[in-house]
């Protein structure tokens, strides 16, 4: 957003100009007279009044508070709008964060610039957009409002669902009762975000917090954000304010009621998350790996929370690979295994550690907010390659053959030495393969290979493990003792406790932006 | 009514070109949001092209102070040109899309030149020149002195350079683009359990 001199300015550099073209087309293609110069100066001086009064208009009114409700017959152009206003920002920040990705990589300059930062950003923006259209439907968007609400309760019997020719649900059945807090682990792939999906096809008026809380924003500020799913209903406007107000004290977000979601903590966006959704008065909530992108402190606050929800009677079904949190009050645990559910948990394997932990390996440990970031992007700058989080900020090309010949032309290398790289660290994959559909796993391993064809004597990973499950955390501890194997020294920052004490015994702190070691 | 995916889509892409077009005057800011109305406009049709259009600008604008009688103008021949590039026939191969794309590109980025030079004629001119538009004139004089103001103004040179900078960013980014948008555009249906 423009400062409003700004604005107002441009519009006075706009009256002078609509004046002097006046003049100057008048003297250089009419006959010239005295008469008719100053007739054109006249001219000029009355459009530049309009001008200037349409930059006296534009510098006073915020004209995008005009469009806040919609009347039904432009509710698409409208609600599009308003996303528009919301995401504006966002997008900005994050067009800034894969600039500085792509600057990471290599120096691109003109055209190269934009589309190694436009593809990327077009990624992001469409994952976002279709988590946030989820959200908007979890919410009421679009939908035809039954009565009957659910009271919690989840019956699914011999359900199968395929995808695309390959079954992910196999006759699966499941009852759960009202109250209950249900904790369902699998790997990768097993399908468990599926099976919340298909429990959301079936009770459509249940809660739905997907693993990113902040992709399902709508609105720009908590309030507006709470009250959506009433705005939905066409609630009134003072029920709306008395509802919004009681749930924000609940979820202990009254003092952050103007405040920009996208401006909260990772815990706070997760509470944001919750409450709009189940501000409707849903007794069931859906939750995909609420804990993935949580610290120890928020992740101990979320478990106070749900403990009370379920108190209140809200049934909560999570599906979460790092469990270990969630078990401590779930009452039904089960496992997602080939497409269905055995009660239970296997209690899960700790990480193996790297044997003979060496010096060479460094974590940089603190909590969400901390400066880890920064601090490496700074070092960075100096020496050392950064792989930043996400790692697909750096991915902009079409398959995987043509990332890595990139990242060899750009370190100037003979082609072929980051595949080489890459095949040392976790094998050949399809070359043809788009770099978008690989797993995280495989994503990670095929930035930190392009990155380590400059030839470096430090490789910097910022959060690395966010979103892995155990086997793919394992795979990343293997894959960091072959780099440091190659005598490369390695900097993780990370607040995933168990991946840190297993990769290195040498940590240093970071609070406030200052490091020290531990 | 677009189902709230499609929205949302469209919200996002809307503030994508926002960004862009408030960040890019000096770095192509205009043409890449142009690129992405045309691709997305190609790929999810000719009514989500003119929506795209029509809100990205609108959008950019009031967030901007950009808002003035020129608006409506700007607004129609955005929506216009995702709108063309909704209807024109599909191809499957990719490489005759992204050329067929930055055909369509080149045109449109000069219709959208002209259509707004259409706006800025009479309000930089004035009566009673040699390059004013002749009440009671004939086309052809009129589309002489139009096309004549045109040059002079250099709003040629600016159209041709919006052309080869968006050509280019089809021709570099469209696949990539395409091939993003087009996995958004299905979706699974998870009601559709057996």
């Amino acid at each position: 957003m423009k400062s409003r001199f700004k604005i107002f300015r441009q519009y006075l550099w706009l009256a002078l100009l609509v004046i002097l073209a006046r003049v100057l087309f008048r003297i250089f293609f009419d006959e010239f007279s005295w008469e008719n110069l100053l007739a054109s100066l006249s001219d000029g001086a009355k459009l530049a009044v309009w001008v200037i009064g349409f930059g006296v208009l534009n510098a006073v009114v915020d004209f995008r508070k005009l469009f806040k409700r919609s009347p039904v017959f432009v509710k698409t152009p409208i609600t599009a709008l308003n996303i528009s206003f919301t995401l504006t920002p966002e997008i900005g920040r994050s067009i800034e964060r894969i600039r500085a990705a792509s600057k990471l990589r290599f120096q691109r300059k003109g055209i190269h610039l934009i589309r190694s930062v436009i593809v990327p950003t077009l990624a992001n923006a469409i994952d976002q957009a279709l988590n946030l259209g989820d959200s908007m439907k979890a919410r009421g968007y679009g939908s035809k409002f039954q009565t009957n609400e659910n009271p919690g309760e989840v019956e699914l019997q011999e359900v199968s669902f395929a995808y695309r020719d390959q079954t992910i649900l196999k006759k699966l059945s499941m009852k759960i009762r009202p109250g209950s807090l249900v904790s369902i682990t699998g790997s990768t792939g097993s399908g468990k975000s599926t099976l919340l999906k298909v429990i959301q096809a079936r009770y459509p008026n249940c809660a739905f917090v997907n693993q990113f809380p902040r992709d399902g924003f709508v609105a720009g500020s908590v309030y507006e954000e709470l009250a959506f799913a009433l705005v939905q209903r066409r609630v009134t406007e003072t029920e709306i304010r008395t509802r919004v107000l009681q749930i924000a004290k609940t979820f202990e977000l009254q003092e952050f009621l103007n405040t920009d979601p996208f401006e909260l903590s990772a815990g706070y966006q997760q509470r944001l998350a919750i409450a709009s959704n189940l501000i409707s008065g849903a007794k069931l909530l859906l939750l995909d790996e609420p804990f993935s992108a949580l610290d120890s402190k928020s992740s101990g606050q979320l478990i106070v929370l749900l403990e009370n929800l379920r108190r209140s009677g809200v049934t909560v079904i999570a599906v979460e690979h790092r469990v270990e949190h969630l078990n401590e009050i779930a009452n039904q645990l089960f496992t997602l295994t080939n497409g269905n559910l055995t009660p239970g948990q296997e209690r899960p394997v700790p990480l193996r550690k790297l044997s003979g932990l060496s010096r060479k390996i460094t974590v940089l440990v603190g909590e969400n907010g901390a400066g880890k970031t920064t601090y490496l992007r700074k070092l960075a700058q100096n020496q050392g390659v950064l792989v930043p989080q996400p790692a697909s900020d750096l991915l902009f090309l079409n398959s995987v053959a043509e990332e890595l010949d990139q990242a060899d032309r750009d370190a100037q290398k003979p082609v072929g030495t980051s595949a080489e790289i890459l095949e040392k660290l976790i094998g050949t994959l399809d070359p043809a393969h788009n770099p978008r559909d690989l797993s995280q796993g495989q994503k990670l391993a095929l930035a930190i290979s392009m990155q380590l064809a400059k030839s470096t004597d430090l490789l910097m990973l910022d959060e690395p493990t966010l979103g892995f499950d155990l086997p793919t955390k394992q795979a990343l501890v293997d894959l960091i003792g072959k780099v440091e194997e190659s005598g490369v020294e390695i900097l993780v920052a990370t607040h995933d406790e168990d991946f840190a004490d297993a990769i290195s015994n040498r940590k240093q702190l970071i609070s406030d932006g200052i490091v020290t070691d531990v | 009514m677009f189902d709230s995916r499609k929205v949302a889509i469209l919200g996002v892409l809307a503030a994508v070109n926002s960004v862009v077009r408030l960040l890019g005057a000096g770095i192509a800011g205009m043409e890449t949001a142009f690129a992405l109305i045309i691709i997305a406009g190609f790929v999810f049709g000719a009514r989500f092209g003119l929506l795209l259009g029509f809100v990205s600008i609108f959008s950019s604008a009031l967030m901007s102070g950009g808002v003035g009688p020129w608006l409506p103008f700007q607004m129609l021949g955005a929506a216009l040109v995702g709108l063309g590039a909704g209807l024109l026939p599909k191809v499957e191969a990719v490489k005759f899309r992204i050329i067929w794309l930055s055909g369509y590109a080149a045109i449109s980025s000069y219709f959208y030149g002209i259509f707004l030079t259409a706006w800025t004629w009479p309000l930089f001119v004035g009566p009673n020149t040699t390059l004013s538009y002749l009440d009671g004139g004939s086309l052809t004089e009129n589309v002489s002195r139009f096309i004549q103001f045109e040059l002079i103004s250099g709003g040629l040179i600016w159209d041709t350079g919006r052309a080869v900078t968006t050509v280019l960013l089809i021709s570099l980014t469209g696949k990539a683009l395409m091939t993003t948008l087009e996995r958004a555009a299905t979706r699974t249906d998870f009601a559709k359990t057996y």
